[in-house]
């Protein structure tokens, strides 16, 4: 990587092998592709990025947030340029392929609206089953926590990880087709004002402005402790959280028929490969036990999934 | 032929599931994939059972004869239980030459989006 970043390209994003262009929006002339503070470029599945930003602050709290995605070639055909602009005005913008898009009117937003457009673009690209589901792994045992939003996955699932367990992601669940096996997403943990109490030693490093830490949390899973990241792993049990104030937390057996049909209403693009969706589904039920569980209190559901892993042991 | 109500199927109606059902077996439970809805259908094992035995040339009373012989219970009671099964697996739109209900009871899988705000 060039001292400073990779100098702005407005046009790379647009250029093809075969001289053609590709049919995008044109970028504002103002609208730059690239800024001049590099993370260096990852990749992920089927998706290869490089994030820049034009403030050194912003992209070093970038850098630890995706730290953990595999490295790869700047200059390989297929990396997406994306710019975090923060550094005049008022707000935030992201630019993706030299597209706007989205301009953020709390600057430090654009991170959590980062953070979910390259999430929804690596799992789009990846050749795996993705379950709306966090995940966690202990000695070789892998938990997935499948549940729609606002259920209390991210909260659970950093929960585990503080406690002991592997992050393999707060997001998605990835299944192998032919193996079954997870393929750990290490996304940054995205955690919810609700959930902030909980985990006072997770709030954003303290020189970025407010504006980083309004809304959402971003957390490099390595936060909670370096060695957070979970390995492939096989998913032994299925959790359905769902976190209600006040409930009395408890988690009960979930028979495998409901379970699947619970994961199906849990799983990206289901509908687009229907049938092979429930074969996998099916198949993974069958090499797991499922349970519900409900969440009142966190400490107490932690304890409940580690007894339940802990009888493996 | 033209399809039936569920209401009004007898025990000499012979059920054939539909092209667009795809089925998985789990623990005795069975579910059904309509691929045509994009519907999902839990059925229990009783259920399960019975709709295993659609053959496309086997009557409900020959199905009820067979599951009553097979597991000791009165014929009178597997005919009203194998018919009722079929009843409600017709309203599902699950058996040809029924008439289904667009309302029925399967679950319609939603398209999940990632959390947070588009972009």
């Amino acid at each position: 990587m060039p001292e400073g970043g990779y100098p702005v390209d407005p046009d790379r994003s647009r250029a093809l092998g075969d001289g053609q262009t590709a049919r995008v929006a044109e970028p504002t002339p103002t609208l730059p592709t690239r800024a001049p503070h590099s993370i260096g470029a990852r990749r992920f599945g089927g998706y290869a990025f490089e994030v820049t930003a034009d403030e050194p602050l912003v992209a070093d709290h970038l850098a630890h947030l995706f730290a953990e995605f595999a490295p790869t070639d700047a200059d390989a055909p297929d990396v997406h340029p994306v710019a975090v602009l923060t550094a005049e005005g008022d707000t935030g913008r992201l630019v993706i392929d030299g597209e706007l898009a989205s301009d953020d009117h709390v600057r430090g937003q654009v991170v959590n609206t980062l953070v979910h457009a390259l999430t929804r673009r690596m799992i789009e690209t990846v050749d795996a089953l993705g379950l709306h589901a966090g995940g966690v792994v202990r000695g070789g045992i892998g938990v997935a926590l499948p549940a729609s939003m606002e259920s209390g996955k991210s909260t659970l699932t950093t929960g585990l990880v503080r406690a002991g367990f592997s992050y393999l992601t707060d997001e998605a669940v990835l299944l192998d087709w032919e193996t079954g096996a997870v393929i750990p997403f290490p996304k940054p943990i995205s955690l919810d004002q609700g959930s902030w109490a909980l985990f006072p030693e997770l709030e954003p490093r303290g020189d970025l402005p407010d504006g980083y830490k309004r809304t959402q949390w971003q957390v490099a899973p390595t936060r909670i402790r370096p060695d957070a990241m979970g390995e492939p792993c096989r998913v032994r049990y299925f959790v359905f959280p769902k976190y209600t104030r006040g409930a009395t937390t408890r988690l009960w057996p979930l028979a495998r028929g409901e379970a699947t049909v619970e994961l199906a209403k849990n799983t990206f693009r289901f509908n687009e490969r229907a049938r092979r969706s429930l074969d996998a589904l099916a198949a993974a039920a069958r090499a797991a036990e499922c349970f519900r569980l409900d969440v009142g209190d966190l400490d107490t559901a932690v304890a409940l999934v580690s007894d339940l892993v802990g009888r493996d042991s | 032929m033209s399809a039936a109500r569920a209401a009004d199927l007898d025990a000499t109606f012979v059920p054939r599931r539909v092209a667009a059902a795809y089925t998985v077996e789990l623990d005795g439970d069975a579910i059904v994939l309509d691929e045509e809805q994009n519907r999902l259908h839990l059925l229990n094992a009783s259920a399960a059972i019975v709709w295993a035995c659609y053959d496309g040339a086997t009557t409900l009373a020959d199905i009820a004869h067979d599951l009553a012989d097979a597991t000791g219970v009165p014929l009178a009671g597997m005919v009203a239980d194998v018919l009722a099964i079929t009843r409600s697996l017709g309203v599902e739109g699950l058996v040809e030459d029924v008439v289904g209900d667009a309302a029925g009871s399967g679950v319609a899988v939603p398209e999940i989006e990632v959390s947070g705000p588009l972009a």
